[in-house]
């Protein structure tokens, strides 16, 4: 049983220009991807293939043009506003740039308390947040610290303390690297393939870099101008790629075998 | 455990009044809103002396008309025989009362408007868009002209009320713009997307985030709805659509042009409440401009000196939030 699918989705974006003329972008076309239970996925692409915009599909910030979304076998695409909020409790997202997503004006623990309040946390709170912090290898001295006052890296951990304070069973890390240095990267991969191992949620790893996507996905899904193109085992799409397109991205990262 | 729950209780304490602190701490950040922070708070004084140690009674008529500044009546009588000083003096409050009283009212309207225009679906969004331009084009000097003769039947038993009342309808839009526009940009933040996907409910995530984003914008607005508000009284009394038997600034001018003050060399009439008037602006403005320049940083110009003392309240601030 899969955890996650979707069927057909499509979403094309309209730009009005006063009241008539319209452009559509189309977004996506036709996804279909299976996530499994306990999975690690990676998603690749160049800018502008809709990986994101797949991603905040997945979590309703984007309604879908058409197509359906899958969550245990259960068609949730026309949830409602209540269902959504109940659907959001088991699948959480990570963003790109850890300088935008933590709130300037409140300390990490109260980034980590908030979603264990929401949540109903049965327990000790303060305990918990000691807990998660460990698990993201993150001193709980830097509870009281601001988000100004931490590095890129320690945000990233952060936030992901926070996802995973809601308990979710799927996670979506959308480019959660990308804006780090390459020595920190590394760490955050290794957190991300930990979460997955010990806690058992599955991860969907979206990025463009082919070097930390052989790393830790087991599976690999190439998309280009909103279709998916190729899919398969990762090992194999890197080691003999079937199209074109997967060949360049290929050949545009340094070296997919070397570690980082 | 007891000495556990006792430092965390002092901790929360401490964090408390560092919160209690930071918005006067901010006003003193910058230069130009320290100035105008130290002549608002010095009229505020001055206001509140004036209503219980003026040296005559301001309302009543009991000396000769007309005479000059001297030690009795520091700046001469009125053509009525009142004490120019003890006008301004008592005239102060209700000019700064009214002030007060617009911002506080009007930026609490322009809040909950603007924001909740900001954060609400794209329909509500355009509907409230709507209801703020109408206000905005509404001219407020006409409106207040028409709702001041309208008022001024029964504006013996409301005192002041009306006045604030038409000034507020006509000064809450603006503010109501700015703070939409905002929540506009912030909404669609990261941060805010996160609480959206934990689980915060809207009322939450207004008040616990996108408030503390925009204060000092909200401090800012909040200055220039309350020179609106005290720009506007001077206005309508001076246009004398008020009650011209209350005492404040805006009637002593009134009575002043009236009585044709400039032309018959009373500037002991007419120059103080103009230069008391200014000042207050002045203090408004600068107020303004230096929230402004706190919130909006590509606004702000660097001086070595001046950064290394900046540097040093802004350590000082860290240190209170970090408490």
């Amino acid at each position: 049983m899969s955890i996650l699918r979707t069927e057909n989705l499509s979403k094309t974006f309209i730009s009005r220009h006063g009241l008539v003329a319209a452009d559509k972008i189309q977004a996506l076309s036709n996804i279909d991807i299976t996530l499994e239970n306990g999975e690690l996925i990676g998603i690749v692409g160049a800018s502008g293939s809709g990986k994101s915009t797949l991603a905040k599909i997945l979590v309703f910030l984007y309604k879908p043009t058409s197509g359906n979304i899958y969550f245990m076998d259960e068609n949730i695409t026309k949830y409602n506003s209540k269902q959504i909020k109940r659907y959001r409790r088991e699948i959480q997202m990570v963003f790109q740039d850890p300088y935008a997503s933590l709130d300037p004006n409140h300390s990490v623990e109260w980034h980590i308390k908030r979603p264990l309040i929401l949540s109903k946390y049965k327990g000790n709170i303060d305990d918990r947040i000691n807990e998660l912090l460990n698990m993201v290898t993150l001193n709980p001295g830097y509870r009281a610290k601001f988000p100004h006052q931490l590095s890129g890296g320690q945000r990233q951990r952060v936030y992901l303390a926070r996802a995973l304070a809601v308990n979710p069973k799927i996670l979506i890390a959308d480019e959660p690297v990308s804006m780090l240095d390459v020595s920190v990267r590394i760490e955050i991969l290794t957190l991300l393939q930990r979460i997955k191992d010990k806690l058992g949620i599955s991860i969907i790893y979206i990025t463009h870099d082919l070097n930390t996507v052989s790393m830790i996905t087991d599976r690999l899904y190439v998309m280009q101008e909103g279709k998916v193109v190729e899919e398969g085992y990762t090992d194999s799409i890197i080691n003999n790629p079937s199209k074109e397109y997967t060949r360049k991205l290929i050949e545009a990262a340094p070296n997919p075998y070397k570690r980082i | 455990m007891e000495s556990q729950s006792d430092t965390k209780k002092s901790l929360n304490l401490r964090s408390i009044g560092g919160k209690m602190v930071k918005p006067l701490k901010i006003l003193l950040i910058n230069t130009k809103s320290k100035a105008g922070f130290i002549l608002l708070v010095s009229l505020i004084i001055f206001g509140i002396l004036g209503q219980f140690f003026t040296p005559y009674n301001p309302n009543r008529y009991e000396f000769t008309g007309g005479l000059g500044p001297s030690y009795a009546h520091l700046l001469g009588t009125t053509i009525y025989g009142q004490d120019v000083f003890s006008q301004l003096f008592y005239g102060a409050a209700p000019t700064l009362m009214v002030g007060f009283a617009v911002g506080i009212i009007g930026t609490s309207i322009s809040i909950i408007v603007g924001i909740s225009a900001g954060f609400a679906s794209e329909r509500v969004n355009a509907f409230i868009t709507g209801l703020i331009n109408i206000f905005l084009i509404i001219p407020g000097v006409l409106l207040i002209m028409l709702f001041g003769s309208f008022f001024l039947g029964i504006h013996q038993s409301l005192g002041y009320l009306p006045t604030i009342l038409i000034l507020i309808i006509t000064g809450w839009a603006f503010g109501a713009r700015t703070f939409r526009s905002i929540t506009l940009s912030i909404a669609k933040r990261d941060f805010i997307l996160s609480s959206v996907l934990i689980g915060e409910s809207r009322l939450s995530i207004i008040f616990r985030q996108i408030i503390r984003a925009i204060f000092p914008v909200i401090i800012s607005n909040f200055f220039f709805t309350a020179m609106y508000g005290t720009m506007g009284l001077t206005f309508v009394e001076y246009l004398g659509v008020g009650n011209l038997l209350q005492i404040n600034w805006g009637t002593m001018l009134y009575w002043a042009i009236n009585n044709e003050a400039y032309l018959t060399g009373m500037w002991w009439w007419i120059l103080p409440p103009s230069f008391m008037i200014s000042i207050l602006m002045f203090s408004f403005i600068l107020l303004n401009f230096g929230m402004d320049e706190i919130g909006n940083p590509s606004l702000r110009r660097f001086d070595s000196k001046k950064s290394k003392k900046n540097k040093k309240i802004n350590d000082d601030l860290n240190v209170n939030t970090e408490n």
